[in-house]
């Protein structure tokens, strides 16, 4: 049976990592929102369109774009996904209540996956990390400037180890952002989870501090996904 | 209008390597054939479906497995892909003359991919990789027993850069394996090229010696992805 997951996780938990594994040893896609959102309004096609032009300026000056535009957007690729016959993970949305439920006009996210997925095929993973360890990750955080892979703070060399791409830091990861990105999630996910937990979607806490590997195989074993 | 892209090259090439990478950057979805196989001989029904169960029979002997049926496999998908309105990157498949063209009333996966993409949307690429290089990496073949990913060749650590997973050699390996490999490679996809072009389509090279963003580039121009 397919299956969606969503990995939340303060920054420098490992969300895109644990994506990333479990979309290579499953018959799943990693839905990375945020290079999604930027090949599209950087598509020639964008600018035939007034509404991804719109959003372009907004994300090209940092801003957040539309809320209602990304939710849309979002759904429309959980549904492709979906009938395209592929489970879907995520590693960062919904990332506030309106992506996750909706409004009055608009399915959230997670509406569109239990309409794709089924209630019980939704897994929610919390991944979690002190703020000595995330601080320090994050400091060291180099990701790669072609495929977007991250890289091991302990790995040596200044190539990606998929494609050889050059690293590069992330503006997000200055120390400063880090710590604002820090304080708004936790304050932005509390709702979410609580609505999680109010729907009955499978819920796991996992401790990330262990070496990628090892906390995949602890995903694994407790989402129970059959190997 | 979304891009229809087959990828074929001998072992060591980065078939899977350049697919991801285009489905890293695109809206394009990677189907790749052996990945979809181990998952649905993974799933309930393979211990349940008469059908499933000797194919996955053959494929725990390393037989081959039935050509109508993979065939059968890979058009559920692409169809699947396109109705979904997402372009497709294939690595590995179709494989076989069989698979490409099709036979017994099925039609075959080019001529699929041509109805749903449109024949000018349809890119077919080769890499192509000197003997000399070819010997250098299959030489040093570990990949990551975890995630998956292969061992670049600068990387002295004997844990994945990605995830911390251990290094494992490919079984595969070994030089007159490898040269067997290739020799199958040869056998086997040259009629398959062959009917592409006899369909109109022109075989992209695409020298896969560089490095694997620099064959990335490479590919972008040809296929003229933006």
């Amino acid at each position: 049976m397919k299956k969606a997951v969503v990995i939340y996780g303060p920054p420098g938990a490992g969300k895109g990592t644990q994506a990333e594994l479990l979309a290579r040893n499953f018959f799943m896609i990693h839905f990375e929102s945020g290079r999604y959102l930027e090949n599209l309004l950087h598509t020639p096609e964008a600018k035939k369109s007034k509404i991804l032009e719109r959003e372009k300026s907004l994300f090209d000056t940092g801003k957040l774009c539309t809320p209602s535009w990304v939710l849309g957007t979002f759904s429309r690729v959980v549904r492709a996904v979906g009938s395209a016959g592929y489970g879907i993970v995520f590693s960062g949305p919904p990332r506030t209540l309106f992506e996750a439920v909706g409004g009055k006009r608009q399915k959230g996210l997670f509406d569109v996956l239990e309409e794709v997925y089924g209630k019980k095929n939704i897994s929610v993973v919390e991944l979690e990390v002190g703020m000595k360890v995330s601080g320090k990750r994050n400091e060291a955080r180099y990701v790669c400037s072609v495929c977007g892979l991250p890289r091991l703070s302990w790995a040596k060399g200044a190539r990606c180890g998929f494609c050889d791409g050059a690293l590069k830091k992330r503006v997000l990861d200055d120390p400063e952002v880090v710590k604002k990105r820090m304080e708004e999630y936790v304050e932005r996910t509390k709702p979410i989870i609580a609505e999680v937990k109010r729907r009955k979607y499978k819920y796991v806490c996992i401790g990330a501090t262990k070496r990628p590997e090892k906390v995949f195989q602890d995903i694994v074993r407790r989402v129970q996904l059959k190997k | 209008m979304p891009k229809a892209i087959v990828i074929y090259g001998p072992p060591g090439a980065g078939k899977g390597t350049q697919a991801e990478l285009i489905a890293k950057n695109f809206d394009i979805i990677h189907f790749d054939t052996g990945r979809r196989l181990r998952q649905i001989f993974r799933s309930p029904e393979a211990d349940t479906d008469p059908v499933l169960e000797a194919e996955k029979q053959k494929s725990n002997e390393g037989k081959l497995l039935s050509g109508p049926w993979i065939l059968e496999i890979v058009s559920d998908a692409v169809e699947r892909i396109s109705a979904a309105g997402t372009g497709i990157v294939l690595s590995g498949s179709p494989r076989t003359l069989f698979e490409a063209v099709g036979g017994d009333g099925k039609k075959g996966v080019f001529e699929l991919l041509e109805d749903l993409y449109g024949k000018e949307n349809v890119y077919v690429i080769e890499l192509d990789i000197s003997p000399e290089e070819s010997v250098k990496r299959n030489k040093v073949r570990y990949v990551c027993s975890v995630c998956g990913l292969p061992k670049l060749g600068w990387i002295e650590s004997d844990q994945c850069v990605f995830c911390a997973g251990p290094f494992r050699k490919r079984e595969d390996d070994g030089a007159s394996k490898m040269e067997m490999r290739i020799q199958e490679y040869r056998e086997k996809t040259k009629p398959v090229l062959e009917a592409a072009r006899e369909r109109g389509h022109e075989v992209l090279e695409v020298d896969a010696d560089p490095l694997p963003y620099e064959v990335f580039g490479e590919i972008k121009r040809k296929v003229g992805l933006e």
